[in-house]
């Protein structure tokens, strides 16, 4: 299984933001999640990947190739559905898909035609017009009409409602059923993750904090919760991150065998990805 | 791939296309009509700058109501330097169709002077440094700063032409050197500078453009 995406110290400073040395790789047949809260440098990382943004350092690769040499094939082969569609909303669906569909060499008009009659989408309708679901309908047909390899999401089930997200899930899984393909999926809504996602990249403060299976992240934490009077100062540091209250503590560890140790009378459940995440950004904070 | 970004323009100012249409055909019309001394040449540069002016300002301000939807068309493989050179190529077409109005018009209606291969390049040339300033500038400050370049441009042209004219009309200027010179060399001069101020001005908003974040 070889690499979709593999990017290399990529280095991008802003006045009140930088993105600092982030590498990461996507390996094929996965949905990789790029998670992290609100500012975190999701869509930065994004925008540098598909060159919007300029001045950054570092290198992207992707299928082997770098973009900066090869922007146009690999473009081509990536469907891109960004965070709010930004489309021109005074166009139509068939005036939007008119502008984008040339630039692609494999455009399927019966890919687009199928996914907006499965989408329920009329092409005359205004852009303006459309619901924020809509729109993500609207920029995924796009994204999947000219046999895009890679898919890269910005925060698309941001804003919907469970069912239209449910219905995006499970075009992802369909897609990535054909195989050879990948989907780079940002994202701070972490429940979204645990039913589809593969792979997970914590990006926060414009660092990489961790890139991991799901599967191993997961099984490798516990969310553990005891008596606050038997947290100290040591088997503190056993956990990435401690929350209190009246009732008692909550932690996340992956040393739990070292936890029940020195705390006997805890109780251990599995974490979502969410408590993970927080865990450490908690602890980085 | 670089007309569907002119037929993007398009279709961002498509409600003005109609006033357009009719703006290439009023310019000459109401020159004929109430100055028709200064028909001809000041009738046809009055024609091509305004309708440029007016749908290309139309065009800049729609897309800055969506700034982001030229992020989404260079996430596509359009490069950045095709979306600079269809702005470019979107001002030569409607050029094309005020000087096709503008003949058609001419052959039509009694009154609007036909006018020559020279004049259409010095027209050309007048538009293309009026564009080829106005479009870096846009590039590189957007839409909202440069409306001002805009409207210095239409005051200048609504009073500049015609006090330039009257000053002309009371001087006596021996034009006999300038008449010694062959048609074609002039007309290769014009046309020729137009290229010159197309290229370096196209030039100067692709590298604009190309370190522009989107």
């Amino acid at each position: 299984m070889g690499n979709i995406l593999e990017v290399v110290g990529l280095n991008k400073s802003y006045k009140n933001f930088s993105l600092a040395d982030v590498s990461f790789t996507l390996p094929e047949d996965c949905i990789t999640g790029f998670i992290g809260i609100n500012g975190a440098g999701k869509t930065t990382t994004i925008r540098t990947i598909l060159g919007l943004i300029q001045g950054a350092s570092g290198t992207i690769k992707i299928f082997g190739k770098d973009i900066e040499k090869n922007e146009r094939e690999l473009k081509n082969r990536i469907g891109v559905v960004p965070d709010d569609g930004r489309f021109y909303d005074e166009l139509t669906m068939a005036e939007m898909k008119s502008i984008i569909a040339p630039a692609y060499s494999k455009w399927s008009e019966k890919d687009y035609k199928e996914y907006m009659d499965r989408f329920s989408l009329n092409p005359k309708q205004k852009i303006a017009t459309l619901s924020k679901g809509m729109r993500m309908k609207f920029a995924l047909t796009l994204a999947l009409s000219h046999g895009a390899e890679l898919l890269i999401m910005d925060e698309p089930t941001s804003g919907l409602d469970p069912l239209i997200r449910s219905q995006l899930l499970e075009i992802m899984r369909d897609y990535m059923k054909r195989g050879g393909k990948g989907v780079f999926f940002s994202t701070h809504i972490t429940s979204d993750l645990d039913k589809v996602a593969d792979m997970l990249i914590l990006i926060h403060d414009g660092k990489i904090l961790f890139e991991q299976e799901k599967d191993a992240l997961m099984d490798g934490f516990r969310l553990v919760k005891g008596d606050i009077k038997a947290l100290n100062a040591e088997n503190r540091n056993l956990f990435l991150s401690v929350r209190e209250n009246e009732f008692g503590f909550a932690g996340i560890t992956d040393k739990l065998a070292e936890v029940r140790r020195s705390i006997p009378d805890v109780l251990a459940e599995k974490p979502s990805i969410e408590d993970i995440m927080l865990g450490y950004i908690e602890r980085g904070a | 791939m670089l007309l569907h970004l002119v037929k993007k323009d398009f279709l961002l100012v498509k409600k003005y296309v109609c006033f357009m249409m009719l703006l290439a055909i009023g310019v000459p019309l109401f020159f004929a009509w109430r100055v028709p001394a200064i028909g001809g040449v000041v009738s046809f540069i009055y024609t091509v700058t305004f309708t440029e002016l007016i749908i290309c300002q139309s065009v800049a301000a729609e897309e800055s109501k969506y700034p982001k939807a030229a992020a989404l068309l260079c996430s596509a493989p359009y490069p950045r330097g095709t979306f600079v050179m269809a702005k470019y190529a979107f001002f030569l077409l409607l050029f094309a169709y005020c000087y096709i109005v503008y003949t058609l018009m001419a052959l039509i209606v009694p009154g609007i002077d036909a006018i020559d291969l020279t004049m259409v390049l010095s027209v050309l040339l007048f538009g293309m440094i009026l564009y080829g300033i106005f479009l870096p500038l846009y590039f590189k400050y957007g839409a909202e700063k440069t409306k001002f370049f805009f409207m210095i441009c239409i005051f200048a042209i609504s009073f500049g032409v015609p006090m330039l004219y009257q000053s002309f009309a009371n001087i006596s200027i021996d034009f006999s050197m300038l008449a010694s010179i062959p048609a074609a060399i002039i007309n290769t001069g014009l046309a020729f500078a137009s290229i010159i101020v197309w290229g370096v001005s196209q030039g100067a908003s692709i590298l604009i453009f190309s370190k522009k974040d989107l």
